[in-house]
């Protein structure tokens, strides 16, 4: 009982938590990554786009509509659970 | 009536400057007295106030030009009967209100003035040494802020007859947002949606709020997108730019396609996107039914098949400015190389 409690407070007190949940979205499909939160969120971005089988530079990856700094990790993001990356594919138009 | 006077300032700019000198000490008190008997037309401009500061002005294809001051022409006005005034005053009175009238809305010419200041020698040796870059993958620049890196590659599409790509759009976009902090009194307070924005809000069949919720929230933006007197939207039509505007100031929801294309689909959507982000951000709920949904018509139309990004870039940056769209099929090759300008420069004028 009482470790549940330490365990469950422990987010509010204690911000670093070694792992967060993050959707990443595409056309409406959603992948869901358990991903560890001081770790470049670059790496996950590469892995995700290995196992989708596309370029990731042909892509643009999107944090609440804002495009992401790929060196950063989750915590300088400020990514909390739940929270979803938008993959974007790039358009060009002339007319 | 905007694009009137942009064309209208542009011819009358000199004579309006002329006259404003002519009135510069009070434009409320001015008398002016023709003497036309005389060969050269000479005008004597008094001050009713004070009878000390006279002007002979001489009449030229020009305009009025001071020629004497001060009590020497007075003097030979002394001796000299001013007996026609009528018609040559009445003419040149309407002149100075025309001139006061101008003076007053001459910001706005300066407006539009600067929207096609020329480039310097520098900066257009800048911008051909950044689009004949043989290292198409270098960053040429990076925005810190949006993140955004500029490639050579995403460059070359300001060159002539290139197809805007979102990432120079994108990046420009934050720079109109970043001049008009900068500069606020000079242009309206405006949000500049990304070009992902629209797709998201679409995405899943047809209309999803949820998606594009925390897009705007007080805290991401700095200010709050409900006080934004213009909101512009790019809406990317397949292999076509067009925009999409709510219009809080005029309370319409415009689209202006540089084809003449129409989505009704498109102004519906933002309008429901409206009513749910004011309630969402200020609890509250927003009445659209008397606002207007408007297909522009009457703005500058793209001749050929590779422009449409930067019309639609250009109508935001003079809506921006609330002049009127001033320009059209022509510039667009100088509106390319001042974009690339602006681009690579972090900063947009």
């Amino acid at each position: 009982m009482v470790k549940g409690l330490s365990g469950r407070k422990k987010p509010a007190e204690e911000p670093v938590l070694p792992k967060v949940t993050i959707c990443i979205a595409q056309d409406g499909d959603e992948v869901y990554f358990r991903y560890v939160r001081n770790k470049k969120i670059q790496n996950l971005l590469t892995l995700y786009c290995k196992e989708k089988n596309i370029d990731y530079r042909s892509v643009e990856f999107l944090f609440n509509g804002k495009r992401i700094a790929t060196g950063r990790n989750a915590n300088q993001l400020g990514m909390v659970d739940g929270d979803q990356i938008d993959v974007m594919t790039h358009n060009i138009g002339g007319g | 009536m905007g694009n009137c006077l942009g064309i209208q300032f542009i011819k009358l700019k000199q004579g309006a400057r002329t006259g404003l000198k002519l009135l510069w000490k009070d434009k409320e008190n001015v008398a002016v007295e023709i003497d036309d008997s005389a060969e050269e037309h000479t005008v004597y401009v008094s001050d009713d106030s004070s009878n000390e500061d006279w002007l002979i002005v001489s009449k030229s294809n020009e305009g009025y030009r001071p020629l004497k001051n001060s009590q020497e022409s007075k003097k030979k006005k002394k001796g000299h009967r001013i007996t026609k005034v009528k018609t040559g005053f009445i003419i040149l009175q309407f002149r100075v209100y025309i001139y006061i009238f101008v003076g007053n809305l001459i910001h706005l010419q300066d407006a539009v003035e600067e929207c096609f200041a020329p480039l310097t020698d520098e900066e257009e040796a800048l911008v051909s040494r950044a689009l004949s870059y043989s290292d198409r993958r270098e960053v040429l620049v990076s925005h810190p802020n949006c993140n955004i890196d500029i490639t050579g590659e995403n460059l070359m599409c300001l060159s002539p007859g290139g197809w805007l790509n979102d990432d120079v759009i994108n990046l420009y976009l934050v720079l109109l947002k970043e001049r008009e902090e900068r500069e606020s009194h000079k242009f309206l307070k405006c949000h500049f949606f990304n070009t992902f924005f629209y797709k998201k809000l679409i995405s899943g069949g047809g209309y999803n709020f949820q998606s594009v919720r925390k897009w705007t929230t007080q805290k991401k933006l700095g200010y709050s997108l409900l006080d934004c007197e213009k909101i512009f939207v790019p809406i990317h039509q397949g292999a076509h730019w067009c925009l999409a505007i709510i219009n809080k100031k005029d309370k319409k929801f415009e689209y202006l396609d540089s084809l003449k294309g129409f989505d009704i689909q498109v102004l519906h959507v933002l309008a429901k996107y409206y009513v749910d982000e004011v309630k969402d951000k200020n609890k509250e709920d927003v009445d659209i039914t008397s606002w207007k949904a408007e297909f522009v018509t009457e703005h500058p139309e793209q001749e050929n098949g590779f422009d449409c990004g930067m019309f639609m870039i250009k109508y935001v940056d003079f809506y921006s400015r609330d002049v009127g769209l001033c320009f059209d099929q022509r510039d667009m090759p100088y509106f390319r190389r001042r974009t690339a300008k602006e681009i690579l420069k972090l900063r947009a004028e």
